[in-house]
Formats: structure tokens, C-alpha cells, sequence
């Protein structure tokens, strides 16, 4: 029997070389002779004698134990690599057929205390219901070692060089998927193994305590039961949260791998129809429209004269009526003279806007008038004005883009020059 | 839902790049934040303008178009398909995913001779792309007004995130294939 105290001081001592142990032959093993030159590596300058000491120490608590029919190989002892990746928070996702096992067990367990109450031999159920419980706790613990072990695994795909192909760098993201995911789902799915085991031990339990409830018999022991029904539930709910989990982890890096398949044999397909019945075939330019800024009133380039000439195939004139030359009708505009704005410009000064003021004041007049009108009260030096930033206008049938006039006052000619 | 102008600082900018056919992706560093940000308040805005801004999550907008403004446009859109289908083609045969023509840092000029000298010169002369030269002008130039790739320090092209839209294309393809298949099979 190895004493625990020696085992903790060799770890203790011997940590960087036990790591070092890990990370290389964590599932494998290793020849006396690697062994050897590791050891030299990270001791350097170490003599031959402290070497083999060194190799002794592991020996002897059994960290390092030889390889079954050779014993020049090592391996690390299962218990202390467990031990040793959990202080490393480093896990490795076990077998779905592990958590299997271990539920099946307890199905036996449970029919085992079954027996152990019809023969009344309290000492049989005190002893099968702590391992029960002892079992649930194991299969736990399982569970959220290997949650761990997935989240690792997929922060390892998504961080690995991305120079390689994706169906390398999540290989083990995949048989993840495929080893762990798949039958973990089977199993935790309504009637799955889980699920019905679950089930039987839970009724076994359930008539465990109905019958010490009217017999009187082994109340004492009711706690136990008790505490093993409040542990089923928990584990059937870390069953299904750490599924959940792995589920959201794995999924979207394996729709991934599907995605980056289907694209590559996507794009080999549409050569392939590309080189049989051409490019048109394809439909591209309705799969992938672009815009092109829709331009009806300049033609450039021969596309877009194409394209104005296909608009003209639709066209038709709006009927106008021509005013007739003895028409009673009088337009607006012959009412209102240049004169009579002016007048009215320079009683509202300063104007913020002259084009604003025209359209807001004369909204009835004809858009020439108006622009007429600007433009003669812009030009020369007849007013103080400051030009203002192009913008839109808007009379009543037309937009205008310019850029306008602030007007301050009027400038009145000097009767000297 | 209101539209809170004030936080549209760059709404005049957006709209020009959107309505000339640019997609604007996360490199668009003075675009796209305030884009992202303000999704909702842009789609609503620009639906009262007539536009249906296109929001993809894997990081990029664009203006769906009507029909009638794409008619110019069947070449292009069939030459940047050309382009990304031999690309996928030629880096899978080199052993890598479609997903390095995004991640890469840029795609060489020296690797236009690689795809206009083999199997693929009949191909791009179906798109009217003859040459080298051609490959840049009329091709990843074009990419760059549209916003699909952005110049590489006079070396090269980076590729930006709205070529998804091709690859789409390619996934939408092998759908259609595995439904005939299965059809067919239905059928015998």
C-alpha cells in the first residue's frame, strides 16, 4: 500500500516533469529511453544518478507504471492522469458507453436495496444505498468532465492554424459528434436507456419509501432513500444540461464542415453546368442581383442607352391642351410684373432665402417666371447678397436644384459715378 | 417607430455607397458601425424610401434591387460568380477550404496567370474575360466598386465578407441537385 503523503510530495516535487508526461504521452506510452532524455532536457547538467532517481521516484508511487508484456515502456497511472488533467483543467471526453455502463449499475443497485428491505437486513441496504448514491455522484461528475472536455475541444478546433483544411482542424469536433453526441442523445431521449432507468429507480425508490411508510419498517433508512431520489433528479438534470451544451458547442463547427463541403462540391456543379450549357444557364444575375443606380435622364456608357431605349418602348405623351389665341383666359403671370416683386423684395428685407421667398410668395406662378425672377435679382450688384449651399426647391409642378441667395439690402447706385 | 435623425450622422454617406450598388462590410470602418448599430432606424428609413436594405449576418448591407435596375448588370454579377467558383475550385484542389479565399490575407496578381493558363481559359472567355489584365479590370476591379474585395497594397485582392452571397449560390446549387437526385430516384 503506497502511503498518499509520498504520492503528493513526489507530485509536488516532480510537477514539471509529470506535466511534461502529460501533455506527451497522455495516451500513449514511452520507452526508458525517451523517458531518459526528457528527463535530461528539463534537468539539464543533471547527472546519470539523478536521472535514474528521478525515473525511481515516479516507480515507486506509481505515477508511472510499466506498459502491460513490456517493461521497458511506461505509461502514467490512470488515477493520477485523471488527477493530474483535473488540476489542469485539462479533460478528455470520455466514452458515451462509460455513462452506459455506470447507469445500468444502477438499475442493479436499486434492486438490490429492493432485497435488501424484503429480507430486512438493514446493514445489506445501508451499504447499497450508499453506493447508490456514490454512483450517481460518479456519473455526475462524469457528466461535467466531459461538458469540459467538449468546450475544449472546440476552442482548440477554432484556435488551430487556419492555413488547415477545416475537415483537419475539426476532425476531433466531428468524431465528437459522432462517438459522443449521437448516442448520448439516443440515451437521454424519452425511452432512451437514461431515460428508462431513471424511471425504474425512481419507482423502486418511490416503493422503498411507501412501503417503510406503512410498515413502520427501517425508518431510519428513509433518509437515505430520500437523499438518493433527490440525487437522481439531479443527475437527470446535468444529463440533459450538459447534452444541451455539447449540443450548442459541437453543432454550428460540424454545420461548418457541412457548409464548407456543400460549397466546395456547389461551386465543382456549377462549372460543370457552366462548361456544358453556358454561363447563362446558371440564372446568376437573378440568384446574385445588383443594383445599378437606376439613371432615366443621362445615358453614358451603350448599357444604359440600351436600357433608356427599352424604357421608350413604353412610352406615351400626356395629352396637352394648347391655350387657344383668343383665350378670355388671363394667366397669373401676366398680372404680376418684375417691378411689383421688386418692390415687395426689398420691403421684405433681409430675405434668409430668395428662392424660398419667390415660391413661398408667387406659389401660383409658373416655374420660368420664378427662375426669371431669381435670376434677375442675383445678378449684377443691384443687392447684398451671400450665396448660399446648393439644395432642392419645389414649385408647383417642377424641383430645382441650385444654389441660392441670402439678400441683405438693397444697394442704391451712386449718383456721383 | 420614430427615426432619431440626429443618430444617423452618416445617413447621406450610407445612402450614396448603398444606392450605387456597394455592400458595405465591417472594414467599412466609418460605415458599418453606425449601420450596425442602428439597423432598425435604416431599414425603416430607407423602406420609406422605396429601398429594401438587405441585413446579413455574417456582416454586411446591401440594397436589394427592383428587377428592372439589374438589367445592366448580368455580366458583372456573372463574372464575380466565374471568379469565386474557380477560386473555390482551385483551393480545394491545394487542399483548402472555400472559407481561405476569405480568410486569406489577399489573393496575388501572380495567381490570375494560374487561372487564365488552364482548364479554366474557356470558361472566362464565355464572361468576355480573355487575359490576365482582364481578370483585374474587369473583374476584381469591378469587385472593389461593388465592395465584394478591396485592393491589397498594389498586390493583390482581399476578399470581403459579401462573397457569402456567391457561395450561397453554390450551396443553393447542390440543394437543387440532391432534390432532383432524390426525385428521380423516387421516380425509378
Amino acid at each position: 500500500m503506497i502511503e498518499p503523503k509520498k504520492v503528493l510530495r513526489t507530485l509536488l516535487n516532480r510537477w514539471d516533469i509529470i506535466a511534461h508526461l502529460f501533455e506527451q504521452i497522455a495516451d500513449s506510452s514511452i520507452a526508458l529511453q525517451e523517458l531518459h532524455y526528457l528527463i535530461v532536457t528539463l534537468i539539464p547538467q543533471s547527472e546519470q544518478s539523478e536521472v535514474s532517481n528521478v525515473i525511481d521516484s515516479l516507480l515507486k508511487v506509481d505515477i508511472l507504471v510499466p506498459v502491460a508484456n513490456n517493461p521497458n515502456r511506461f505509461e502514467i497511472n490512470s488515477v493520477i492522469m485523471e488527477f493530474v488533467g483535473y488540476l489542469k483543467n485539462e479533460h478528455r471526453l470520455g466514452l458515451s458507453e462509460e455513462i452506459e455502463a455506470y447507469v445500468k449499475h444502477l438499475e442493479l443497485l436499486a434492486n438490490k436495496i429492493a432485497q435488501a428491505i424484503q429480507t430486512g437486513e438493514s446493514s445489506e441496504f445501508v451499504k447499497y444505498a450508499g453506493e447508490l448514491d456514490r454512483r450517481m455522484r460518479d456519473v455526475i461528475k462524469k457528466l461535467q468532465h466531459d461538458e469540459k472536455a467538449l468546450e475544449g475541444i472546440a476552442e482548440q478546433a477554432k484556435m488551430a492554424n487556419k492555413q488547415i483544411p477545416l475537415r483537419q482542424r475539426y476532425a476531433e469536433v466531428i468524431s465528437s459528434w459522432d462517438e459522443y453526441i449521437e448516442p448520448m442523445v439516443e440515451m437521454i431521449n424519452p425511452k432512451g436507456v437514461f431515460d428508462r432507468t431513471v424511471q425504474l429507480v425512481e419507482n423502486q425508490l418511490q416503493n422503498i419509501i411507501h412501503k417503510t411508510d406503512v410498515v413502520g419498517f427501517l425508518i431510519d433508512e428513509v433518509e437515505i432513500v430520500r437523499q438518493a431520489q433527490a440525487r437522481m433528479m439531479e443527475m437527470e438534470k446535468v444529463a440533459q444540461h450538459s447534452l444541451k451544451r455539447g449540443t450548442e458547442i459541437l453543432l454550428p463547427l460540424r454545420e461548418e464542415v457541412r457548409t464548407n463541403n456543400t460549397i466546395t462540391q456547389g461551386a465543382s456543379l456549377a462549372l460543370a453546368i457552366i462548361r456544358k450549357q453556358g454561363i447563362g444557364y446558371l440564372n446568376v444575375e437573378n440568384r446574385v442581383p445588383l443594383l445599378a443606380l437606376s439613371q432615366k435622364n443621362v445615358v453614358g456608357s451603350s448599357a444604359s442607352i440600351e436600357k433608356y431605349i427599352h424604357g421608350l418602348r413604353g412610352f406615351e405623351p400626356t395629352p396637352n391642351r394648347f391655350p387657344s389665341r383668343r383665350s378670355d383666359r388671363k394667366s397669373l403671370d401676366k398680372v404680376i410684373t418684375f417691378d411689383q416683386v421688386g418692390e415687395q423684395v426689398i420691403k421684405s428685407l433681409p430675405i434668409a432665402d430668395i428662392m424660398t421667398w419667390l415660391i413661398e410668395n408667387y406659389a401660383m406662378v409658373s416655374t420660368d417666371n420664378i427662375i426669371e425672377w431669381f435670376s434677375m435679382f442675383t445678378r449684377g450688384d443691384s443687392f447684398q447678397k451671400q450665396r448660399l449651399t446648393r439644395k432642392d426647391y419645389f414649385t408647383k409642378t417642377h424641383r430645382i436644384s441650385l444654389r441660392s441667395y441670402q439678400i441683405f439690402g438693397k444697394i442704391y447706385a451712386n449718383s456721383n459715378r | 417607430m420614430p427615426i432619431q435623425t440626429d443618430e444617423l450622422k452618416q445617413v447621406a454617406n450610407i445612402y450614396r455607397e448603398l444606392l450605387r450598388g456597394y455592400h458595405i462590410s465591417h472594414q467599412d470602418h466609418e460605415w458599418y458601425p453606425e449601420l450596425s448599430h442602428n439597423q432598425e432606424q435604416y431599414q425603416n428609413l430607407f423602406d420609406l424610401l422605396g429601398y429594401q436594405l438587405v441585413c446579413d449576418p455574417r456582416g454586411f448591407y446591401y440594397f436589394f434591387p427592383e428587377e428592372s435596375s439589374s438589367i445592366s448588370l448580368n455580366k458583372t454579377a456573372q463574372r464575380f460568380a466565374m471568379i469565386i467558383f474557380i477560386l473555390i475550385e482551385i483551393y480545394a484542389d491545394e487542399g483548402k477550404d472555400p472559407q481561405f479565399i476569405l480568410e486569406s490575407e489577399y489573393i496575388p496578381c501572380s495567381d490570375f496567370a494560374k487561372i487564365i493558363k488552364n482548364k479554366y481559359q474557356k470558361l472566362l472567355e464565355q464572361v468576355e474575360v480573355f487575359n490576365e489584365q482582364d481578370i483585374e479590370s474587369k473583374i476584381f476591379e469591378k469587385m472593389v466598386k461593388f465592395g465584394f474585395a478591396s485592393e491589397y497594397m498594389g498586390r493583390g485582392y482581399q476578399m470581403r465578407p459579401p462573397i457569402h452571397r456567391f457561395f450561397d449560390v453554390c450551396l443553393d446549387l447542390h440543394k437543387e441537385t440532391q432534390a432532383k437526385v432524390a426525385v428521380e430516384e423516387t421516380s425509378t
